[in-house]
């Protein structure tokens, strides 16, 4: 990371020794300007010569100790189980990105919101037990308080580190404020995970030495983390947004400059620099294999795409055979044909099933199943 | 005295021809002086038309000086006398038939008194004029900053410690850390401490090596600042202690000091949140006596000082256990707890809910107590010195002394088994010869030193039997499952047990083990340390006239530091068991080099460290538990030289130039056991020397001017650069091929197939995991310093600094003074990873130079073998990367105020308030954010992502600081003297850091907030009370009894506070929020922290959510000492 100019450090005296003390750090952040984003980091889906396999990859902005499978010019972002990593250059607010958990609920849930300026004592004071909570959780920064009442019930501070609760004072779970930040796939906005979905503070653009615990890259900091509830669009071009009330300390929204690049600045707000695109609805897998002999007559046939199924995928088999589609709910990128009848024997067939993700995006060519079946 | 009964015109004659004659002839007084000693200097001037008087006669006189010394006035009226022993002296000045008599002059170590004198030439003839008082006590020659503590501020003041570090924290700018007493920004083991010349500096880490008892000192000097090129090797204070001597008289003292356990105060008692066990000590008794003689073997020649002083200390520490309770609840109309505990469940009509009951206030866990019982620990030493004073010719003088400190402890385990508990002894001896010669009329002197400083250290287990044995610490589980070992009282097991007729509260945990650990095993550690530091020191001064007067001093001195250190764990393996979760077995080991033959019979396995996941094997050996097992040994080395040169030049009498330069250079050896190996992880041939430091150039500069002429005043500026002397725990660790081997199992791997976990445990024993073909399924990994690179072109760490300042003495016994001192690190040795801690490299942090880089490129360009090719590659890449890291800092600024009324009739007061600031993301070579005592390989700049939020006020860094010490001697007629005096101490308290851990370093490894960004603890503050009478019995002897009373209002505030914001526990490891604010810590994420339910699993898998915290977090975790007494006794002859 570059140096910072001398008149931005703090403190520059004792002069009589050198011009200028120089306290700039690798490790510092950037909090004059809007917050920027640096690095958008995601999984994306790459063949290593055999298997195609998936590994995170920064897909905006870059990083001087990303290696060339971490950071190269083309990749497509993995429509499933997607997990967007948003370097930030500067702390954003939490209080605007993440709310606690209570022991009961408050409002609509049992999430609160927590007062800009409250410290981590006064979600202790509110995460006493509850004969103690009146007297304890009160005042500007009080959290967990029921809406109906004004009456707190208390942080849910039960956690569990070797087998028995243990009161810390700090709330045990966090969610991430709905609208906040969001993945925006075409016109599309995507739903989030908000149990997944995290703010984390801490990083800076020091990729940690010690993987153990940490983890490369993905440790670079600090950073908003979205995940999709469900699939993306696939071969879809995709951004992501910040809600209005995300803002640094300084009230200011986040921007995307260009490349990730500090120095080009950008207008808070605006973060449309930030574009991915998905992948394309493919197959991974198939049964039968392709060109099989010899297949059951009466076995089902089963596709499986990189991302769910759409509603009512069209079939059409030649010679002409019906085949009751269905997908398992627990997994829906696989659609299991079942023969209505028996197959004829020793016929070959070619069964075609159109790709169409749950948006209804999908390649024009379908995909085909062809195979021979036995006696 | 001579002329004594003649006639006043006559007697007055008769001194000056004895005057005459004893500078003609310089007659053989022996002086009885210390190694370190002071001078007179002064003009004779005419009072009535200021001209100075050349010719003047001038004797010296004292009972320290033992016999007379003399001189004449020169052209320009001035005078100096030097090579004085600490003491009173009387100057007498002859001017015809008229004698001016000063007396009451003070001379101090390395301290220039001035004494003018301005006779009447008109006055009457034959005339004595006594001048009373005594004379300016500002030396108009030196900007040394600091203080002397001479023999009366020890008698009249209370002095909490027998040993003169006790009373190093009189000195402005003075702070204590965990170690000792820092100075000037600098932490405890950055000084340098002199005893009689000798430099007697802690060999291994820069501590005090041999505590001089006070009852052997004549006076202590500590210099924080401003000195001049005799003096190096430290970047904190220079202490300078000169022992006493023997004299042409028989003097002597006995002496005893008592410190009864049932005067002194009950400790408050500070709970560990953490622990069901709390712990107080206690002083039961603290005693100690002994004698000192010294006197004439053969008048004038040869004198002795003998002295031997036996210590017994014996105190108790009381062990509580403790119960967490479930029986209480909130009066809900007044927010407190009601006084009802009842702990039937909330269904039965009582109050049991569940969940411990906690102050609402403060949110501690109220506990109950089970039972105390008191361990008792034992300290039994003694203290001795013996020192012969000898003249053999006139102006040729030597001496030689032996000094011994000897300390046996016995501690039981506390936290733990007490057979956990260790058996330590020290000794430290130290040897010192010195030879003083005055030639050509005193213009010219020469001083040799020869020092010896040798210290023993054994510690290890109570009981002989467990130093083969393996420690084990527990971590997590219950009190009651370890009561199955035996130590834990019958009421404790009963109380503690979950489940059963005696738990008084079911439906909680009863005495869980949350944080810190419980011991078993051996004592883990075990230390058979030797040091030993050879010396030599040669030093000329000359003198001589040419615009204005020249003092030239110049000198050098060699040093010779050796440690041998075995390097063993009790039964050559240390246990961290995380009771059901984890057991980690770590050992020293020994890698095989290449090809290397031997008892390499074992392998190590480590990850491959090039981002694969790959694992590698290498053979290596693991190490016994006995010195002189294969590997064990550990002998290091480092040889120090340094010469230098100043000049005192003073064109006119009241403006002084200190010019000078100081070379230093310091050559650390690699442990002769890894010298001229091939490392068998960098595949580097070691060389003799690890590290050789050069060309380290020390200016000195300094300018002062006398206002008043006559030595009452000063103002001053001095900028010099100081350098490291590096000890030699480097030398052990990161040269020794130290190499940690840590492998981790799944507890049920501990016990062989189908056998039951330990239940005293609540888990699985450790020990079943010890077996040496195991392989841990959690992981393994070699750690440590083999495989530790040096930085091509590292130069040595220093410092400069500024002083300036203005001393006035307002009356003749009240001097004020303004003191500024600025101190800047410029350079740091640290050890540096750029590798994920994979190599070390022993370097500048920040700075790689770009010749280095060039010459490097070069010699890979040269190179041909492939193979050494790509390794000189891979270490430039490495060695590059240093630039990336944070330079270290240092930022000292301090302005002092001072008072000092001196001691003419009845009061001494010195008085000193001091505004400094100390910021930085350097500390400084103890490392007290996480306690590490590794000066220059220490972890603060181990990893670059550690380096975040280092920036700011650092520990030392404690604005305000007022110091006061104060005596006043009521006289009592035939009673004799009481002496009343006191000490006052107040400074602001620490910043405060939020401190998390790193998953491979530990814990308060990451600065989760920026350095001391949730403000600072309480002010500090204490008095302490003196009262002594003194009378005399007659023949010269006198009776002293004394009371100290220590802490008199007994406020036993906070010494630290818990700065553990996220403990480490497993898998919560956290980063730091770089420039984050309180606020932040409540979105605070940990990774791997798998033990906790609901979390999620990030894009590698691993599980993250929020911290753990430390309920303890910004709690006291020390606090001062409550009040205790001292009484005690001295007969003096």
């Amino acid at each position: 990371m570059s140096r910072m100019p001398c008149h931005a450090l703090v403190s520059c005296g004792l002069g009589f020794l050198a011009a200028c003390s120089g306290v700039d750090s690798a490790t510092d952040l950037h909090p004059e300007g809007p917050p920027m984003v640096r690095q958008v980091m995601l999984t994306e889906r790459f063949f290593d010569g055999s298997q195609t396999l998936t590994r995170p990859v920064i897909a905006f902005g870059s990083h001087p100790d990303a290696t060339p499978n971490e950071q190269h010019s083309t990749l497509t972002a993995v429509a499933a189980n997607q997990r967007i990593r948003v370097v930030i250059d500067e702390l954003l607010v939490g209080n605007e990105l993440e709310e606690i958990q209570c022991t009961e609920q408050v409002d609509e849930d049992d999430f609160s919101r927590v007062p800009r300026g409250a410290t981590p004592d006064d979600i202790a004071r509110c995460a006493v037990v509850k004969d103690q909570l009146a007297q304890s959780c009160r005042g500007p920064n009080a959290v967990c308080l029921r809406a109906s009442d004004g009456q707190p019930v208390g942080v849910l501070d039960e956690v569990d580190t070797a087998g028995r609760p243990y009161k810390d004072g700090i709330a045990d779970t966090t969610r991430f404020i709905d609208g906040a930040a969001g993945v925006l796939c075409g016109d599309r906005s995507i739903p989030l995970n908000l149990a997944r979905s995290y703010w984390q503070p801490s990083g800076n653009q020091q990729r940690p030495a010690i993987d153990d615990g940490f983890r490369g890259l993905l440790s670079l900091g600090p950073a908003v983390v979205l995940v999709p509830t469900g699939f993306l669009p696939t071969d879809e071009a995709c951004t992501i947004v910040f809600g209005e009330r995300t803002v640094d300390k300084s009230d200011l929204r986040p921007c995307a400059p260009a490349a990730g690049d500090l120095l080009a600045g950008c207008t808070p707000g605006d973060t449309s620099e930030v574009t991915f695109r998905t992948e394309p609805m493919q197959v991974l897998q198939q049964v039968p294999t392709r060109d099989a002999v010899g297949v059951s007559r009466t076995a089902d046939l089963s596709v499986r795409a990189n991302v769910a199924f759409g509603p009512d995928p069209l079939v059409e088999s030649v010679p002409a055979a019906t085949f009751v589609v269905s997908s398992p709910p627990e997994l829906p990128q696989v659609l299991t044909l079942r023969p209505a009848q028996p197959l004829a024997s020793t016929t070959r067939y070619e069964v075609s099933v159109r790709l169409r993700d749950s948006f209804g995006r999908g390649p024009s060519t379908p995909a085909r199943l062809t195979f021979t079946t036995g006696n | 005295m001579l002329g004594s009964r003649l006639p006043p015109r006559l007697r007055a004659a008769a001194l000056t021809l004895g005057v005459a004659l004893l500078v003609l002839t310089r007659a053989p007084a022996v002086r009885g002086q210390s190694a370190t000693s002071g001078a007179i200097a002064g003009v004779v001037r005419d009072a009535q038309t200021g001209e100075p008087l050349a010719g003047i006669p001038i004797e010296l006189s004292s009972t320290s000086l033992l016999g007379k010394r003399a001189a004449f006035s020169d052209e320009r009226g001035a005078y100096k006398f030097t090579g004085l022993p600490a003491g009173r002296y009387v100057v007498t000045f002859y001017y015809d038939t008229l004698v001016v008599r000063r007396s009451g002059v003070v001379v101090s170590v390395h301290r220039t008194t001035p004494v003018f004198a301005d006779v009447d030439t008109d006055e009457a003839p034959g005339e004595t004029i006594e001048i009373e008082g005594l004379a300016p006590a500002i030396d108009p020659t030196s900007t040394t900053q600091g203080l002397t503590i001479d023999g009366d501020f020890l008698r009249n003041l209370p002095t909490a410690g027998r040993t003169y570090d006790a009373e190093l924290s009189a000195a402005p700018g003075a702070q204590r850390d965990a170690l000792g007493e820092g100075f000037s920004g600098s932490t405890s083991l950055e000084n340098e401490y002199n005893v009689d010349g000798v430099n007697t500096t802690g060999l291994a880490v820069g501590s005090v090596g041999s505590p001089v008892l006070n009852d052997f000192i004549q006076e202590t000097e500590i210099v924080t600042g401003g000195y001049n090129a005799e003096y190096g090797r430290s970047t904190g204070a220079v202490v300078n202690v000169a022992t006493k001597s023997g004299s042409n008289v028989l003097r002597g003292s006995a002496f005893g000091y008592l410190t009864p356990g049932a005067l002194a105060g009950r400790a408050t008692r500070t709970e560990n949140q953490g622990l069901p066990i709390d712990t107080s000590g206690k002083i039961v008794y603290d005693a100690s006596f002994g004698a000192e003689l010294g006197g004439p073997i053969v008048p004038d020649r040869l004198f002795f000082f003998v002295g031997f002083a036996p210590r017994l200390i014996t105190s108790e520490t009381a062990r509580l256990t403790k119960s967490q309770t479930d029986c209480r609840a909130v009066d809900p109309s007044t927010g407190r707890l009601a006084p009802r505990c009842d702990p039937r469940p909330l269904g039965e009509g009582g109050l049991a809910d569940g969940v411990p009951d906690r102050e609402p206030e403060t949110q501690h866990l109220i506990y109950e107590d089970l039972d105390e019982t008191r361990l008792r620990n034992t300290s039994r030493g003694y203290a001795a010195i013996g020192k012969l004073n000898f003249a053999t010719s006139p102006g040729h003088q030597g001496q030689v002394s032996l000094l011994a400190d000897r300390t046996a402890t016995r501690a039981p385990g506390v936290f733990g088994l007490r057979s956990t508990g260790r058996d330590t002894a020290t000794l430290a001896l130290d040897g010192a010869a010195k030879w003083t010669s005055r030639l050509l009329r005193d213009a010219l002197e020469l001083e040799g030193v020869l020092g010896w400083h040798r210290v023993s250290f054994d510690s290890d287990a109570l009981d002989d039997r467990l130093n083969s044995t393996p420690s084990q610490l527990l971590l997590g589980g219950h009190l009651a499952d370890f009561a199955g070992f035996g130590d834990e009282t019958e009421l404790t097991a009963r109380r503690c047990r979950d489940g059963g007729a005696d738990d008084r509260y079911p439906l909680i945990a009863n005495c869980p083990l949350d944080a810190g650990a419980y011991a078993i095993g051996g004592p883990g550690l075990l230390t058979h340390t030797r040091e030993e530091r050879r010396s030599a020191r040669l030093g000329v001064v000359g003198r001589w006239r040419r615009w204005g007067s020249h003092e030239v001093k110049g000198g050098l001195d060699l040093e010779q530091n050796r440690r041998s250190s075995p390097r063993l764990f009790s039964g050559g393996a240390s246990l961290l068991n995380l009771v059901g979760e984890v057991v980690s077995v770590n050992r020293f080991v020994q890698l095989a080099p290449p090809g290397g033959a031997g008892p390499y019979l074992d392998e190590c396995r480590s990850p491959a460290g090039d981002g694969t996941g790959d694992v590698r094997t290498l053979r290596c050996a693991f190490l016994g538990d006995r010195a002189g097992d294969f590997g064990t040994a550990v002998d290091s080395e480092t040889v120090n030289g340094s010469l230098y040169l100043r000049d005192s030049w003073r064109p006119i009498e009241n403006l002084t130039f200190n010019v000078g330069v100081r070379y230093e250079e310091q050559r650390l050896r690699y442990a002769a056991q890894v010298q001229n190996q091939i490392d068998p992880l960098t595949d580097r041939r070691l060389g003799t020397n690890a590290l050789t430091l050069t060309g380290q150039w020390a200016p000195r500069l300094g300018v002062l001017y006398d206002w008043t002429r006559v030595g009452r005043s000063k103002v001053y500026l001095h900028w010099g650069r100081f350098f490291e002397s590096i000890p030699l725990d480097i030398n052990d660790r990161s040269f020794g091929g130290e190499v940690v081997y840590q492998q981790n199992f799944s507890p049920a791997r501990c016990d062989p197939p189908g056998a039951e976990p330990d239940p005293r445990i609540g888990g699985h024993d450790g020990v079943g995991c010890l077996a040496r073909e195991k392989v841990g399924d959690l992981g393994e990994v070699l750690t440590g310093a083999s495989g530790t690179l040096i930085a091509p072109g590292v130069k040595g760490q220093y410092l400069d600094e500024l002083v300036g300042g203005v001393e006035y003495e307002l009356s003749k016994d009240l001097t004020l003074g303004v003191a500024l001192q600025i101190r800047r690190l410029g350079r740091v040795i640290e050890d540096v990873s750029t590798d994920g801690a994979e190599t070390y490299i022993v370097a500048n942090p920040g700075e790689l130079s770009r010749r280095e880089e060039e010459a490097l490129q070069a010699q890979v360009a040269r190179t041909e073998d492939p193979a050494l090719r790509a390794r000189l590659l891979h270490e430039l890449e490495l060695f590059r990367r240093i630039r990336s890291f944070d330079r270290p800092r240092r930022d000292y600024a301090a302005l002092t105020l001072t008072a000092q009324h001196r001691l003419v009739r009845a009061l001494f007061l010195q008085a000193s308030y001091t505004y400094a600031r100390t910021r930085g993301n350097y500390p400084g070579t103890y490392a007290s954010d996480n306690a590490q005592v590794d000066p220059n390989n220490s972890s603060q700049y181990d990893l670059i992502e550690l380096l975040a939020n280092r920036d700011g006020p650092l520990p030392q860094d404690r604005p305000h600081a007022l110091k006061l010490d104060a005596y006043y001697l009521f006289e009592l007629g035939r009673h004799g003297v009481l002496a009343v005096g006191g000490r006052f101490r107040a400074v602001s308290g620490a910043p405060i850091s939020a401190l998390g851990a790193h998953p491979a370093y530990g814990a308060n490894e990451a600065f989760l907030l920026p350095r001391g960004g949730l403000g600072r603890g309480a002010m500090d503050h204490n008095l302490s009370a003196r009262v002594s009478l003194r009378r005399a019995l007659g023949r010269g002897i006198s009776v002293e009894v004394f009371a100290d009373v220590f802490n008199v209002y007994d406020r036993q505030g906070p010494t630290t506070l818990d700065q553990t914001y996220a403990p480490a526990l497993p898998n919560n490891n956290t980063t730091p929020i770089s420039g984050g604010s309180y606020e932040d810590l409540i979105w605070l994420k940990a990774s791997g922290s798998g033990a906790r339910a609901g979390l999620e699993v990030d894009e590698a898998g691993v599980p993250y959510g929020a911290a753990v915290g430390n309920p303890n977090f910004r709690n006291t975790a020390t606090r001062a000492a409550p009040v205790a007494t001292q009484f005690g006794m001295r007969v003096v002859f």
